[in-house]
């Protein structure tokens, strides 16, 4: 009785030990950080306030081999995007068919050293999302019964974002200041929605990831605008009270001016 | 200067905002309106996304709504009783309205429906006050329409209706169901169009409720404001669409505006000003149907 106790017992635990080592033969197999490559963000916060203009993020890397190639990516926070196709309909430009896709980053960006290293690299473009080409995947579609061709859909959807600038019009240069420290400088334009960025820096030897690493950087509207945002997005019955508060006052003094005068 | 809005999550010109507001300021101090018809469209027109525009409309027409009972209050031409009846439909107006608008988001059309009010609303009145100003210039002198308003017959199936009250200060014995119901599509106007609905409601609380007309506009204003907070409140916690630095600069480019617009109107006045007005709405309301009918340049719309 007792034995079988304990043999149960050590199974488990050798189970569990088995268990462990496994995940962290996998953990480790995916990732190797730190070996070759080391990034820093020149800054890991972007404050937006009232009067934000735009900013620049600068990712500096150091790598301990010359014969290697870097491409880094930097996606803002997804979000689930609605493509709708006009259509007329009694002489009306109406939304008529959709495609929805799932989570669609508000900003996107990446550079590479050398243009062409990542074609054919299926996992660099599938897997960790290296060009814009790999970011919409089939498996986060929505859309209406009669849309079979969703690759229009999203080529709207890109050439929006590209012109909001919120989408790289061509992949940015990663620019080596010796052989192995290396820089890219991404711009952030003013209407940038805000949210935790994240920064993926990939270093690449004969079409094999052989390091990455990855920064964060956080964009947030600090200030008046912050209050109003935190008021709006936790309080918005008391903020919606205060807007019209506000504008009583304002109704009021206008009256008031207005009967002197 | 651009300017970052908190809600909307974008940079606009602080200019354009100001001009904006100093425009339908001006209009709304000459011609004697809300302006709300002009502010939604071309806030959309500028690029605000329609959600933003409509919510954070609604809490300027609370100002520009307080600012002008105000005047009519001290020389007591508001009817509160009335109002406050008016101002029960108008809630349940706001709500309908609420519930519509989201729906419409949901369905990907609350352009295409706020597109489709402002002409056909805009369209008619515009139409009509560009007809009967017309008519009454070449006429010359026109006839004193106040004595006639009274004297106007209530359908009616108006008189059938339940629910009679007494309205001392208007001195009418009506159904409540009457000023509620003109206080719910006001509601509904400010809640899915961002407009108080002024060129609906006064010509509807003279025709249908036989008000008299002295009290008619200061007590459509009374009932607008609360109407309008209210459907700010609901945008606010259902939307989270009210941008409060675009109201700012929205209200003060208005305030400004209006004392220009009121100086300004002993110029225009009568049937000219009516004129004027009329092709302004049209004006609006043509630019919407281009948008809508016209072969859109990108046939692909966007929606977060």
């Amino acid at each position: 009785m007792r034995v079988a106790v304990f043999s149960r017992l050590a199974l488990l635990v050798v189970s569990t030990v088995f268990f462990i080592m496994n995940t962290n033969a996998a953990y480790a197999q995916d990732i190797r950080t730190g070996d070759h490559l080391v990034t820093q963000v020149s800054n890991d916060f972007i404050d937006v306030s009232a009067g934000f203009g735009g900013a620049v993020i600068d990712l500096f890397g150091d790598r301990n081999d010359a014969n290697t190639d870097v491409a880094i990516v930097v996606e803002g926070p997804k979000r689930r995007v609605t493509i709708w196709q006009k259509e007329q309909v009694m002489g009306a430009w109406v939304n008529r068919y959709f495609v929805s896709f799932d989570s669609v980053p508000v900003f996107y960006s990446y550079a590479l050293d050398k243009r062409d290293f990542i074609i054919n690299n299926s996992e660099l473009s599938e897997k960790h999302n290296v060009g814009i080409e790999a970011l919409f995947k089939e498996e986060q579609i929505r859309k209406s019964r009669s849309i079979d061709d969703i690759e229009v859909f999203r080529n709207a959807l890109v050439e929006e974002r590209k012109n909001l600038g919120v989408f790289p019009q061509a992949p940015e240069m990663v620019e080596f200041l010796n052989p192995y420290f290396f820089r890219a400088r991404f711009k952030i334009p003013q209407s940038v929605p805000t949210g935790e960025y994240k920064i993926h820096t990939y270093l690449v030897k004969d079409g094999a990831i052989i390091d990455r690493a990855v920064q964060a950087v956080s964009i947030k509207q600090v200030g008046i605008n912050g209050l109003f945002l935190r008021m709006a997005k936790e309080n918005s019955f008391f903020y919606g009270l205060g807007c019209i508060l506000f504008a009583f006052i304002a109704g009021w003094f206008v009256s008031a001016v207005r009967v002197k005068v | 200067m651009l300017i970052y809005l908190p809600i909307a999550e974008m940079a606009v010109a602080v200019e354009e905002i100001f001009l904006l507001g100093f425009f339908v300021g001006f209009v709304s101090g000459v011609f004697g309106v809300g302006g709300g018809f002009l502010t939604t469209p071309l806030l959309i027109f500028m690029g605000i996304p329609p959600t933003v525009a409509v919510g954070t409309q609604a809490s300027q027409l609370v100002a520009s709504g307080t600012s002008g009972v105000i005047g009519y209050w001290k020389k007591g031409y508001v009817d509160f009783f009335v109002g406050t009846v008016m101002l029960c439909g108008g809630v349940v107006g706001t709500v309908f309205g609420i519930i519509i608008f989201e729906l419409m988001q949901y369905l990907g059309q609350i352009d295409l429906v706020i597109s489709l009010l402002y002409i056909i609303l805009m369209g008619s009145v515009g139409g009509m006050m560009l007809f009967e100003s017309v008519f009454s210039l070449s006429k010359g002198k026109r006839k004193s329409v106040k004595h006639e308003f009274n004297r106007f017959n209530s359908p009616s199936l108006i008189s059938r209706l339940p629910y009679k009250m007494r309205f001392p200060r208007s001195k009418l014995y009506i159904s409540a169901f009457v000023p509620a119901g003109i206080g719910f599509v006001s509601g509904f106007l400010v809640s899915t169009m961002g407009v108080g609905g002024g060129f609906l409601l006064v010509p509807a609380m003279i025709y249908i409720l036989g008000m008299p007309a002295y009290l008619v506009a200061g007590t459509s204003l009374f009932q607008i404001i609360f109407t309008s907070a209210f459907s700010t409140i609901m945008h606010a916690v259902t939307n989270n669409s009210v941008d409060i630095l675009l109201a700012l600069f929205l209200i003060i480019g208005g305030v400004i505006g209006a004392r220009f617009g009121v100086m300004a109107s002993k110029k225009v006045k009568g049937a000219r000003a009516r004129v004027i007005l009329a092709l302004i709405v049209l004006a609006v309301c043509t630019k919407m149907a281009v948008h809508l009918f016209l072969t859109p340049d990108n046939f692909f719309v966007t929606v977060m």
